[in-house]
Protein backbone atom coordinates (compact mmCIF):
# COMPACT_ATOMS: atom_id res chain seq x y z
CA UNK A 1 0.00 0.00 0.00
CA UNK A 2 1.34 3.39 -0.86
CA UNK A 3 2.42 5.49 1.75
CA UNK A 4 0.07 8.64 3.03
CA UNK A 5 3.40 10.02 4.93
CA UNK A 6 6.79 10.44 3.70
CA UNK A 7 9.23 11.62 6.65
CA UNK A 8 12.79 12.60 5.33
CA UNK A 9 15.76 14.21 6.83
CA UNK A 10 13.48 16.23 8.87
CA UNK A 11 15.37 18.55 11.26
CA UNK A 12 13.90 21.05 13.84
CA UNK A 13 16.25 23.50 15.55
CA UNK A 14 15.46 26.62 17.84
CA UNK A 15 16.90 29.35 18.20
CA UNK A 16 16.22 31.55 21.17
CA UNK A 17 17.08 35.27 20.20
CA UNK A 18 16.72 36.46 23.82
CA UNK A 19 19.79 33.93 25.30
CA UNK A 20 21.78 35.63 22.66
CA UNK A 21 20.67 32.81 19.66
CA UNK A 22 21.80 30.15 21.66
CA UNK A 23 20.56 26.98 19.15
CA UNK A 24 18.32 23.89 21.01
CA UNK A 25 18.06 20.81 18.87
CA UNK A 26 14.42 19.63 18.82
CA UNK A 27 14.80 16.89 16.23
CA UNK A 28 17.24 15.52 14.01
CA UNK A 29 17.66 13.79 10.72
CA UNK A 30 14.25 12.40 11.59
CA UNK A 31 13.25 9.55 8.65
CA UNK A 32 9.94 7.27 8.33
CA UNK A 33 7.07 6.59 6.33
CA UNK A 34 3.65 5.81 7.30
CA UNK A 35 0.79 3.65 5.20
CA UNK A 36 -3.24 3.46 5.48
CA UNK A 37 -4.32 1.72 8.21
CA UNK A 38 -0.72 1.98 9.52
CA UNK A 39 0.15 2.78 13.45
CA UNK A 40 3.57 3.91 14.05
CA UNK A 41 4.40 4.00 17.53
CA UNK A 42 7.52 6.27 19.13
CA UNK A 43 9.12 6.12 22.31
CA UNK A 44 12.27 7.57 23.88
CA UNK A 45 13.65 9.72 26.90
CA UNK A 46 11.69 12.60 27.74
CA UNK A 47 13.00 15.74 26.14
CA UNK A 48 14.33 13.49 23.24
CA UNK A 49 12.44 15.12 20.81
CA UNK A 50 8.94 12.95 19.88
CA UNK A 51 6.63 16.42 20.57
CA UNK A 52 8.67 18.43 18.14
CA UNK A 53 8.29 15.92 15.74
CA UNK A 54 4.43 15.82 15.86
CA UNK A 55 4.63 19.48 15.92
CA UNK A 56 7.21 19.56 13.03
CA UNK A 57 4.03 17.33 11.42
CA UNK A 58 0.94 19.42 12.29
CA UNK A 59 3.45 22.48 10.90
CA UNK A 60 2.82 24.13 14.71
CA UNK A 61 6.79 24.42 14.80
CA UNK A 62 7.86 25.29 11.68
CA UNK A 63 10.70 22.55 10.38
CA UNK A 64 14.37 23.71 9.91
CA UNK A 65 14.81 21.05 7.35
CA UNK A 66 13.69 18.19 5.38
CA UNK A 67 10.77 17.14 3.89
CA UNK A 68 7.18 15.97 5.38
CA UNK A 69 5.26 14.49 2.00
CA UNK A 70 2.19 13.86 2.67
CA UNK A 71 -0.45 12.15 0.25
CA UNK A 72 -3.48 14.58 0.32
CA UNK A 73 -7.09 14.34 -1.19
CA UNK A 74 -7.15 17.98 -1.48
CA UNK A 75 -3.82 18.81 -2.98
CA UNK A 76 -2.12 15.49 -4.42
CA UNK A 77 1.40 14.50 -3.10
CA UNK A 78 2.18 17.94 -1.01
CA UNK A 79 5.73 19.18 0.87
CA UNK A 80 4.16 19.94 4.57
CA UNK A 81 7.71 22.05 5.13
CA UNK A 82 7.36 24.62 2.56
CA UNK A 83 3.12 24.42 1.98
CA UNK A 84 1.24 27.84 2.66
CA UNK A 85 -0.51 28.42 5.83
CA UNK A 86 -3.76 28.29 3.80
CA UNK A 87 -3.01 24.98 2.63
CA UNK A 88 -2.38 23.96 5.98
CA UNK A 89 -5.57 24.99 7.68
CA UNK A 90 -7.26 23.49 5.04
CA UNK A 91 -5.25 20.06 5.34
CA UNK A 92 -5.75 20.13 9.47
CA UNK A 93 -9.38 21.00 8.97
CA UNK A 94 -9.64 17.97 6.47
CA UNK A 95 -7.20 15.41 6.72
CA UNK A 96 -5.02 15.56 9.81
CA UNK A 97 -5.73 16.07 13.46
CA UNK A 98 -3.92 15.86 16.66
CA UNK A 99 -3.87 15.42 19.91
CA UNK A 100 -2.05 17.40 21.96
CA UNK A 101 0.15 16.05 25.07
CA UNK A 102 -1.29 18.81 27.07
CA UNK A 103 -4.50 19.94 26.65
CA UNK A 104 -5.74 22.85 24.82
CA UNK A 105 -7.59 25.76 25.51
CA UNK A 106 -10.73 24.27 25.70
CA UNK A 107 -13.43 26.92 24.70
CA UNK A 108 -16.73 27.92 26.84
CA UNK A 109 -18.74 25.03 25.37
CA UNK A 110 -19.63 22.22 26.91
CA UNK A 111 -18.46 18.86 26.01
CA UNK A 112 -21.10 17.78 24.16
CA UNK A 113 -20.79 20.83 22.11
CA UNK A 114 -17.25 20.41 21.82
CA UNK A 115 -17.78 17.32 20.06
CA UNK A 116 -20.82 18.09 17.75
CA UNK A 117 -18.59 21.19 16.53
CA UNK A 118 -15.63 19.05 15.31
CA UNK A 119 -18.00 17.68 13.45
CA UNK A 120 -20.12 20.86 11.54
CA UNK A 121 -17.70 22.74 11.19
CA UNK A 122 -16.72 19.77 9.06
CA UNK A 123 -19.88 20.45 7.13
CA UNK A 124 -21.96 17.64 8.69
CA UNK A 125 -25.77 18.56 9.67
CA UNK A 126 -26.17 19.23 13.24
CA UNK A 127 -28.76 16.12 13.97
CA UNK A 128 -26.02 13.74 12.29
CA UNK A 129 -22.93 15.63 14.24
CA UNK A 130 -25.26 15.15 17.33
CA UNK A 131 -25.94 11.04 16.92
CA UNK A 132 -21.98 10.66 16.11
CA UNK A 133 -21.06 12.82 18.86
CA UNK A 134 -22.90 11.15 21.34
CA UNK A 135 -21.89 7.68 19.81
CA UNK A 136 -18.18 8.46 20.63
CA UNK A 137 -18.58 10.20 23.85
CA UNK A 138 -20.40 7.08 25.04
CA UNK A 139 -17.61 4.77 23.55
CA UNK A 140 -14.91 6.71 25.61
CA UNK A 141 -17.37 6.10 28.80
CA UNK A 142 -17.62 9.93 29.65
CA UNK A 143 -20.36 10.23 32.09
CA UNK A 144 -23.41 11.14 30.71
CA UNK A 145 -23.86 13.85 33.43
CA UNK A 146 -20.45 16.01 32.01
CA UNK A 147 -22.05 15.75 28.75
CA UNK A 148 -23.86 19.14 29.08
CA UNK A 149 -21.17 21.08 31.76
CA UNK A 150 -18.01 23.50 30.72
CA UNK A 151 -14.84 20.80 30.34
CA UNK A 152 -12.75 22.98 32.26
CA UNK A 153 -13.65 21.51 35.77
CA UNK A 154 -12.57 17.91 34.07
CA UNK A 155 -10.05 15.77 35.64
CA UNK A 156 -6.88 14.92 32.91
CA UNK A 157 -8.35 11.48 32.26
CA UNK A 158 -11.74 13.17 30.99
CA UNK A 159 -9.97 16.01 29.22
CA UNK A 160 -8.12 13.50 27.43
CA UNK A 161 -10.84 11.80 26.30
CA UNK A 162 -12.74 14.62 25.27
CA UNK A 163 -9.84 15.30 23.14
CA UNK A 164 -9.75 12.17 21.96
CA UNK A 165 -13.65 12.10 21.00
CA UNK A 166 -12.93 15.64 19.34
CA UNK A 167 -9.92 14.42 17.25
CA UNK A 168 -11.22 10.82 16.08
CA UNK A 169 -15.11 11.55 15.76
CA UNK A 170 -14.58 12.77 11.68
CA UNK A 171 -11.74 9.99 11.04
CA UNK A 172 -9.30 11.91 9.50
CA UNK A 173 -6.85 10.79 7.11
CA UNK A 174 -3.74 11.11 9.62
CA UNK A 175 -4.00 11.37 13.04
CA UNK A 176 -1.26 12.27 15.82
CA UNK A 177 -1.56 11.33 18.80
CA UNK A 178 0.91 12.59 22.31
CA UNK A 179 1.09 10.52 24.77
CA UNK A 180 -2.79 9.72 24.43
CA UNK A 181 -3.44 7.10 27.77
CA UNK A 182 -0.92 9.57 29.86
CA UNK A 183 -3.81 9.90 32.40
CA UNK A 184 -6.21 7.06 31.94
CA UNK A 185 -6.88 3.58 34.00
CA UNK A 186 -6.74 0.65 32.83
CA UNK A 187 -10.22 0.39 32.21
CA UNK A 188 -10.28 3.35 30.13
CA UNK A 189 -7.60 2.79 28.15
CA UNK A 190 -9.58 0.23 26.82
CA UNK A 191 -11.99 2.20 24.62
CA UNK A 192 -8.77 4.10 23.21
CA UNK A 193 -7.28 0.56 21.73
CA UNK A 194 -10.67 -0.23 20.15
CA UNK A 195 -10.70 3.45 18.77
CA UNK A 196 -7.67 2.93 17.48
CA UNK A 197 -8.23 -0.19 16.23
CA UNK A 198 -11.50 1.04 14.37
CA UNK A 199 -10.13 4.09 12.99
CA UNK A 200 -7.01 1.33 11.61
CA UNK A 201 -9.15 -0.61 9.62
CA UNK A 202 -11.09 2.46 8.12
CA UNK A 203 -7.62 3.30 6.70
CA UNK A 204 -6.45 5.69 8.53
CA UNK A 205 -2.75 6.42 9.65
CA UNK A 206 -1.49 7.28 12.35
CA UNK A 207 1.79 8.58 14.35
CA UNK A 208 1.59 7.95 18.13
CA UNK A 209 4.05 8.66 20.74
CA UNK A 210 4.22 6.84 24.07
CA UNK A 211 5.73 6.30 27.62
CA UNK A 212 3.16 3.28 28.14
CA UNK A 213 5.18 0.72 26.26
CA UNK A 214 2.77 -2.39 27.43
CA UNK A 215 -0.81 -0.11 25.56
CA UNK A 216 1.66 0.59 22.32
CA UNK A 217 2.22 -3.17 21.79
CA UNK A 218 -1.55 -3.97 21.12
CA UNK A 219 -1.87 -0.98 18.54
CA UNK A 220 1.38 -0.36 16.70
CA UNK A 221 2.75 -1.81 13.34
CA UNK A 222 6.29 -0.38 13.80
CA UNK A 223 8.04 0.66 15.77
CA UNK A 224 10.94 3.76 16.67
CA UNK A 225 13.08 4.83 19.20
CA UNK A 226 13.94 8.34 20.09
CA UNK A 227 17.39 9.02 21.20
CA UNK A 228 18.91 12.66 21.58
CA UNK A 229 16.81 14.30 18.74
CA UNK A 230 17.22 11.11 16.52
CA UNK A 231 15.12 8.38 15.36
CA UNK A 232 15.82 4.41 15.02
CA UNK A 233 13.53 1.71 14.21
CA UNK A 234 13.33 -0.86 17.48
CA UNK A 235 12.26 -4.05 15.13
CA UNK A 236 8.79 -4.86 13.80
CA UNK A 237 6.54 -5.42 16.56
CA UNK B 1 -12.24 38.83 0.44
CA UNK B 2 -9.82 41.36 1.59
CA UNK B 3 -6.25 42.57 0.50
CA UNK B 4 -4.31 44.69 1.90
CA UNK B 5 -0.84 45.91 0.26
CA UNK B 6 1.87 48.31 1.44
CA UNK B 7 -0.50 50.14 3.50
CA UNK B 8 0.64 53.38 5.94
CA UNK B 9 -0.02 56.06 8.21
CA UNK B 10 2.14 58.79 8.87
CA UNK B 11 0.31 61.38 11.57
CA UNK B 12 2.40 64.24 11.67
CA UNK B 13 3.79 66.32 8.36
CA UNK B 14 6.17 63.39 7.30
CA UNK B 15 9.40 64.05 5.80
CA UNK B 16 10.23 60.97 3.38
CA UNK B 17 12.79 59.76 5.32
CA UNK B 18 9.98 58.79 7.86
CA UNK B 19 9.74 55.13 7.13
CA UNK B 20 13.11 54.86 6.91
CA UNK B 21 14.28 56.14 10.63
CA UNK B 22 11.44 54.19 12.30
CA UNK B 23 10.68 50.63 12.86
CA UNK B 24 11.43 47.69 14.96
CA UNK B 25 15.25 47.93 14.35
CA UNK B 26 15.84 51.22 15.90
CA UNK B 27 12.97 50.12 18.73
CA UNK B 28 10.38 53.35 17.90
CA UNK B 29 8.00 54.83 15.57
CA UNK B 30 8.79 58.43 15.78
CA UNK B 31 10.61 59.88 13.32
CA UNK B 32 13.81 61.55 14.72
CA UNK B 33 14.07 63.98 11.76
CA UNK B 34 10.24 65.14 11.59
CA UNK B 35 9.32 64.09 14.87
CA UNK B 36 5.70 62.51 12.75
CA UNK B 37 4.06 59.31 14.36
CA UNK B 38 4.82 55.94 11.75
CA UNK B 39 1.24 54.41 13.33
CA UNK B 40 1.54 52.15 10.45
CA UNK B 41 4.24 50.95 7.87
CA UNK B 42 4.20 49.10 4.54
CA UNK B 43 1.33 46.51 5.98
CA UNK B 44 0.34 43.54 3.88
CA UNK B 45 -2.51 41.66 5.04
CA UNK B 46 -5.31 39.21 3.50
CA UNK B 47 -8.27 38.00 5.03
CA UNK B 48 -10.48 34.94 3.05
CA UNK B 49 -14.03 34.67 3.14
CA UNK B 50 -15.35 33.19 6.22
CA UNK B 51 -11.70 33.50 7.76
CA UNK B 52 -10.53 35.27 11.71
CA UNK B 53 -6.96 36.84 11.41
CA UNK B 54 -5.65 37.80 14.36
CA UNK B 55 -3.46 40.95 15.35
CA UNK B 56 -1.36 41.12 18.40
CA UNK B 57 1.20 43.32 19.65
CA UNK B 58 2.21 45.64 22.62
CA UNK B 59 0.66 49.20 23.39
CA UNK B 60 1.17 51.14 20.36
CA UNK B 61 2.02 48.81 17.67
CA UNK B 62 -0.19 50.14 15.45
CA UNK B 63 -3.16 48.03 16.08
CA UNK B 64 -6.18 49.93 16.00
CA UNK B 65 -4.80 52.49 13.21
CA UNK B 66 -4.76 49.67 11.14
CA UNK B 67 -8.27 49.08 11.92
CA UNK B 68 -9.06 52.19 11.58
CA UNK B 69 -8.21 53.13 8.45
CA UNK B 70 -9.85 49.60 7.25
CA UNK B 71 -13.07 51.45 8.46
CA UNK B 72 -12.45 55.09 6.44
CA UNK B 73 -12.33 56.06 10.01
CA UNK B 74 -8.88 57.83 9.34
CA UNK B 75 -7.10 58.14 5.64
CA UNK B 76 -4.17 56.03 5.31
CA UNK B 77 -0.75 58.39 3.80
CA UNK B 78 -0.58 55.48 1.83
CA UNK B 79 -1.46 51.99 0.32
CA UNK B 80 -3.84 49.91 -1.26
CA UNK B 81 -7.01 47.51 -0.52
CA UNK B 82 -9.46 45.49 -2.41
CA UNK B 83 -12.78 44.20 -1.06
CA UNK B 84 -14.37 41.19 -2.77
CA UNK B 85 -17.92 42.31 -2.66
CA UNK B 86 -16.79 45.99 -3.86
CA UNK B 87 -16.31 46.43 -7.71
CA UNK B 88 -14.81 42.65 -7.67
CA UNK B 89 -12.13 43.64 -5.94
CA UNK B 90 -10.99 44.87 -8.60
CA UNK B 91 -10.72 48.87 -7.46
CA UNK B 92 -8.73 50.29 -4.59
CA UNK B 93 -11.44 51.10 -1.85
CA UNK B 94 -9.32 54.05 -0.96
CA UNK B 95 -9.18 55.82 -3.98
CA UNK B 96 -12.80 55.98 -4.70
CA UNK B 97 -15.21 59.09 -3.99
CA UNK B 98 -16.57 59.44 -0.28
CA UNK B 99 -20.50 58.63 -1.24
CA UNK B 100 -18.88 54.95 -2.04
CA UNK B 101 -17.07 54.60 1.26
CA UNK B 102 -19.75 55.26 2.82
CA UNK B 103 -21.57 52.76 0.89
CA UNK B 104 -18.84 50.30 1.85
CA UNK B 105 -19.00 51.29 5.48
CA UNK B 106 -22.83 51.13 5.46
CA UNK B 107 -22.99 47.22 3.55
CA UNK B 108 -19.39 45.65 3.78
CA UNK B 109 -18.33 46.66 7.40
CA UNK B 110 -19.09 46.37 10.66
CA UNK B 111 -16.49 47.44 13.31
CA UNK B 112 -16.55 47.05 17.39
CA UNK B 113 -14.66 49.47 18.72
CA UNK B 114 -12.25 48.74 21.70
CA UNK B 115 -13.92 52.08 23.56
CA UNK B 116 -17.82 51.40 23.49
CA UNK B 117 -18.07 55.40 23.55
CA UNK B 118 -16.58 55.39 20.44
CA UNK B 119 -19.14 52.73 18.49
CA UNK B 120 -22.16 53.67 20.29
CA UNK B 121 -23.96 56.73 21.06
CA UNK B 122 -25.13 56.71 25.01
CA UNK B 123 -27.83 59.33 24.71
CA UNK B 124 -29.98 56.82 21.62
CA UNK B 125 -31.53 53.56 23.06
CA UNK B 126 -30.03 50.51 22.06
CA UNK B 127 -32.48 49.80 19.84
CA UNK B 128 -31.76 53.05 18.08
CA UNK B 129 -28.01 52.47 17.82
CA UNK B 130 -29.12 49.43 15.93
CA UNK B 131 -31.74 51.75 13.78
CA UNK B 132 -28.95 53.84 13.14
CA UNK B 133 -26.58 51.13 11.18
CA UNK B 134 -29.85 49.97 9.66
CA UNK B 135 -31.04 53.29 8.31
CA UNK B 136 -27.81 54.08 7.03
CA UNK B 137 -28.07 50.77 5.41
CA UNK B 138 -31.45 52.00 3.58
CA UNK B 139 -33.62 50.41 5.76
CA UNK B 140 -36.86 52.43 6.06
CA UNK B 141 -39.72 51.10 7.47
CA UNK B 142 -40.11 50.91 10.95
CA UNK B 143 -41.00 47.85 12.17
CA UNK B 144 -39.18 45.61 9.82
CA UNK B 145 -36.33 47.57 11.63
CA UNK B 146 -37.92 47.05 14.94
CA UNK B 147 -37.87 43.25 14.15
CA UNK B 148 -34.19 43.06 12.99
CA UNK B 149 -32.96 45.16 16.61
CA UNK B 150 -35.28 42.69 18.16
CA UNK B 151 -33.48 39.32 16.21
CA UNK B 152 -29.84 41.19 16.58
CA UNK B 153 -30.65 41.63 20.37
CA UNK B 154 -31.60 37.55 20.61
CA UNK B 155 -28.59 36.26 18.45
CA UNK B 156 -26.25 38.63 21.12
CA UNK B 157 -28.20 36.93 23.78
CA UNK B 158 -29.21 40.22 25.13
CA UNK B 159 -32.86 40.75 26.45
CA UNK B 160 -35.25 41.89 24.08
CA UNK B 161 -37.46 43.50 26.99
CA UNK B 162 -34.14 45.83 27.38
CA UNK B 163 -34.05 47.31 24.11
CA UNK B 164 -35.71 50.74 24.79
CA UNK B 165 -33.08 51.68 27.17
CA UNK B 166 -29.92 53.54 26.95
CA UNK B 167 -26.80 51.40 26.77
CA UNK B 168 -24.84 53.83 29.36
CA UNK B 169 -27.17 51.82 31.83
CA UNK B 170 -25.64 48.76 30.37
CA UNK B 171 -22.72 46.81 31.69
CA UNK B 172 -19.49 46.71 29.80
CA UNK B 173 -20.17 43.08 28.79
CA UNK B 174 -23.64 44.36 27.91
CA UNK B 175 -22.09 47.11 25.84
CA UNK B 176 -19.80 45.22 24.10
CA UNK B 177 -22.86 42.78 22.68
CA UNK B 178 -24.87 46.05 21.63
CA UNK B 179 -21.42 46.97 19.63
CA UNK B 180 -21.45 43.73 17.88
CA UNK B 181 -25.22 43.41 17.67
CA UNK B 182 -25.29 47.01 15.72
CA UNK B 183 -22.19 45.68 13.40
CA UNK B 184 -24.16 42.65 12.57
CA UNK B 185 -27.30 44.94 11.68
CA UNK B 186 -26.70 44.74 7.61
CA UNK B 187 -24.79 41.35 7.35
CA UNK B 188 -21.65 42.61 6.33
CA UNK B 189 -19.15 40.08 4.88
CA UNK B 190 -16.36 41.81 7.15
CA UNK B 191 -16.25 42.72 11.40
CA UNK B 192 -13.39 44.59 12.63
CA UNK B 193 -13.12 44.02 16.31
CA UNK B 194 -10.69 45.95 18.59
CA UNK B 195 -10.07 44.45 22.09
CA UNK B 196 -13.73 43.60 22.67
CA UNK B 197 -12.93 41.49 25.64
CA UNK B 198 -10.82 44.40 27.29
CA UNK B 199 -11.75 45.64 30.62
CA UNK B 200 -14.14 42.65 31.07
CA UNK B 201 -14.33 40.61 33.68
CA UNK B 202 -13.34 36.88 32.88
CA UNK B 203 -16.27 35.32 32.67
CA UNK B 204 -18.12 37.68 30.57
CA UNK B 205 -15.13 37.81 28.61
CA UNK B 206 -16.11 33.93 27.76
CA UNK B 207 -19.13 35.00 27.05
CA UNK B 208 -18.44 37.48 24.41
CA UNK B 209 -15.93 34.73 22.87
CA UNK B 210 -18.10 32.34 22.67
CA UNK B 211 -20.25 34.34 21.08
CA UNK B 212 -18.11 35.67 18.44
CA UNK B 213 -16.90 31.79 17.83
CA UNK B 214 -21.31 31.06 17.30
CA UNK B 215 -21.12 34.19 15.15
CA UNK B 216 -18.93 32.94 12.69
CA UNK B 217 -19.24 29.23 12.26
CA UNK B 218 -23.58 30.65 12.10
CA UNK B 219 -22.87 32.76 9.28
CA UNK B 220 -19.45 32.78 7.86
CA UNK B 221 -18.64 36.22 8.48
CA UNK B 222 -14.61 37.30 7.91
CA UNK B 223 -12.97 38.69 10.71
CA UNK B 224 -10.22 40.88 12.20
CA UNK B 225 -9.44 40.65 15.46
CA UNK B 226 -7.06 43.07 17.21
CA UNK B 227 -5.68 42.09 21.09
CA UNK B 228 -3.17 41.72 23.14
CA UNK B 229 -3.85 39.27 24.83
CA UNK B 230 -2.87 35.57 23.58
CA UNK B 231 -4.95 33.67 25.07
CA UNK B 232 -8.39 35.55 22.93
CA UNK B 233 -6.07 35.66 19.63
CA UNK B 234 -5.53 31.64 20.20
CA UNK B 235 -9.47 30.79 21.22
CA UNK B 236 -10.36 32.51 18.03
CA UNK B 237 -8.19 32.56 14.98
CA UNK B 238 -6.09 30.22 12.60
CA UNK B 239 -3.46 32.82 11.40
CA UNK B 240 -2.05 35.62 13.08
CA UNK B 241 -0.09 39.18 12.74
CA UNK B 242 2.48 40.24 15.44
CA UNK B 243 2.79 44.21 15.32
CA UNK B 244 5.50 46.54 16.74
CA UNK B 245 6.22 50.30 16.10
CA UNK B 246 4.11 49.99 13.06
CA UNK B 247 5.41 46.96 11.08
CA UNK B 248 4.17 43.21 10.94
CA UNK B 249 7.06 41.84 12.24
CA UNK B 250 5.94 37.98 12.07
CA UNK B 251 2.66 36.24 10.78
CA UNK B 252 1.59 32.75 10.10
CA UNK B 253 -0.05 29.99 12.20
CA UNK B 254 -1.76 31.18 15.26
CA UNK B 255 -0.24 28.23 17.03
CA UNK B 256 2.84 28.60 15.34
CA UNK B 257 3.67 32.13 16.31
CA UNK B 258 2.51 31.43 19.82
CA UNK B 259 4.75 27.75 19.92
CA UNK B 260 7.43 28.53 17.33
CA UNK B 261 8.22 32.45 16.66
CA UNK B 262 10.99 33.10 14.88
CA UNK B 263 11.15 37.02 15.18
CA UNK B 264 13.44 38.47 18.76
CA UNK B 265 10.38 40.46 19.47
CA UNK B 266 7.61 37.89 19.25
CA UNK B 267 9.93 35.25 21.51
CA UNK B 268 10.53 38.32 23.40
CA UNK B 269 6.33 38.95 23.84
CA UNK B 270 5.33 35.16 23.95
CA UNK B 271 8.37 35.38 26.99
CA UNK B 272 6.69 37.58 28.90
CA UNK B 273 3.27 36.25 28.81
CA UNK B 274 4.44 33.11 30.04
N1 LIG C 1 9.19 25.48 21.47
C1 LIG C 1 10.39 25.13 21.89
N2 LIG C 1 11.37 26.07 22.06
C2 LIG C 1 12.61 25.74 22.45
N3 LIG C 1 13.00 24.46 22.70
C3 LIG C 1 12.09 23.50 22.54
C4 LIG C 1 10.74 23.76 22.14
N4 LIG C 1 10.04 22.59 22.08
C5 LIG C 1 10.91 21.66 22.41
N5 LIG C 1 12.14 22.19 22.70
C6 LIG C 1 13.34 21.47 23.10
O1 LIG C 1 13.51 20.44 22.15
C7 LIG C 1 13.88 19.27 22.80
C8 LIG C 1 12.84 18.19 22.50
O2 LIG C 1 11.64 18.47 23.23
P1 LIG C 1 10.27 17.67 23.08
O3 LIG C 1 9.22 18.40 23.79
O4 LIG C 1 10.10 17.30 21.67
O5 LIG C 1 10.62 16.36 23.91
P2 LIG C 1 9.73 15.07 24.22
O6 LIG C 1 10.47 14.00 23.65
O7 LIG C 1 8.34 15.22 23.80
O8 LIG C 1 9.81 15.09 25.81
P3 LIG C 1 8.69 14.72 26.95
O9 LIG C 1 8.64 13.28 26.97
O10 LIG C 1 9.28 15.34 28.19
O11 LIG C 1 7.44 15.33 26.51
C9 LIG C 1 14.02 19.59 24.31
O12 LIG C 1 15.39 19.93 24.59
C10 LIG C 1 13.14 20.78 24.48
O13 LIG C 1 13.54 21.54 25.60
N1 LIG D 1 -4.95 60.26 16.06
C1 LIG D 1 -3.66 60.12 16.36
N2 LIG D 1 -2.79 61.15 16.34
C2 LIG D 1 -1.49 60.99 16.63
N3 LIG D 1 -0.93 59.83 16.95
C3 LIG D 1 -1.75 58.78 17.01
C4 LIG D 1 -3.15 58.87 16.73
N4 LIG D 1 -3.70 57.64 16.86
C5 LIG D 1 -2.68 56.82 17.20
N5 LIG D 1 -1.51 57.51 17.30
C6 LIG D 1 -0.19 56.97 17.61
O1 LIG D 1 0.07 55.92 16.69
C7 LIG D 1 0.70 54.86 17.32
C8 LIG D 1 -0.17 53.60 17.15
O2 LIG D 1 -1.36 53.70 17.94
P1 LIG D 1 -2.52 52.65 17.97
O3 LIG D 1 -2.80 52.20 16.60
O4 LIG D 1 -3.64 53.22 18.75
O5 LIG D 1 -1.82 51.51 18.79
P2 LIG D 1 -2.44 50.18 19.47
O6 LIG D 1 -3.85 50.05 19.03
O7 LIG D 1 -1.57 49.11 18.93
O8 LIG D 1 -2.30 50.39 20.92
C9 LIG D 1 0.91 55.30 18.78
O9 LIG D 1 2.22 55.83 18.91
C10 LIG D 1 -0.15 56.36 18.98
O10 LIG D 1 0.21 57.28 20.01
MG1 LIG E 1 6.40 15.30 24.74
MG1 LIG F 1 -5.61 49.78 20.43
ZN1 LIG G 1 10.07 62.02 9.20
Amino acid sequence: MSAILQVEDLSKVFVLHSVEGKRIVGCQQVGFTVRAGEFVGITGNSGGGKTTILKCLYRTYLPSSGKILFDSELFGKIDLVNSTERDIIAIRKHEISYVAQFLQVLPQMTALEVVVEALTERGLSYEHSHIQASSILRHFQLPGNLWDILPHTFSGGEKLRLNLARAMVWRPRLLLLDEPTASLDEQSKIPVRDMIKNLKEAGTAMVGVFHDLSFMKDVVDRHFQMHQGQLREAGIA
Amino acid sequence: MLSVSNLSKIYGSGCGLCLELTGPGVGSNICPKCHSIVACARIDLDVYPGEIVGIVGESGSGKSTLIKLLHFDQAPTSGYAYLQGFEDGQVDMFAVSNQKKRWLRNYQLGIVYQNPNAGLNMEFSCGGNIADKLIAADWYNYTRIRSRAAELLQKTELPVQRMDELPKRFSGGMQQRVQIAKALANNPPLLLLDEVTTGLDVSVQAQVLRLIRQIQSALQIAMVVVSHDFAVIRMLTERTLVMRNGRVVESGLTDQVMEDPHHPYTQLLINSML
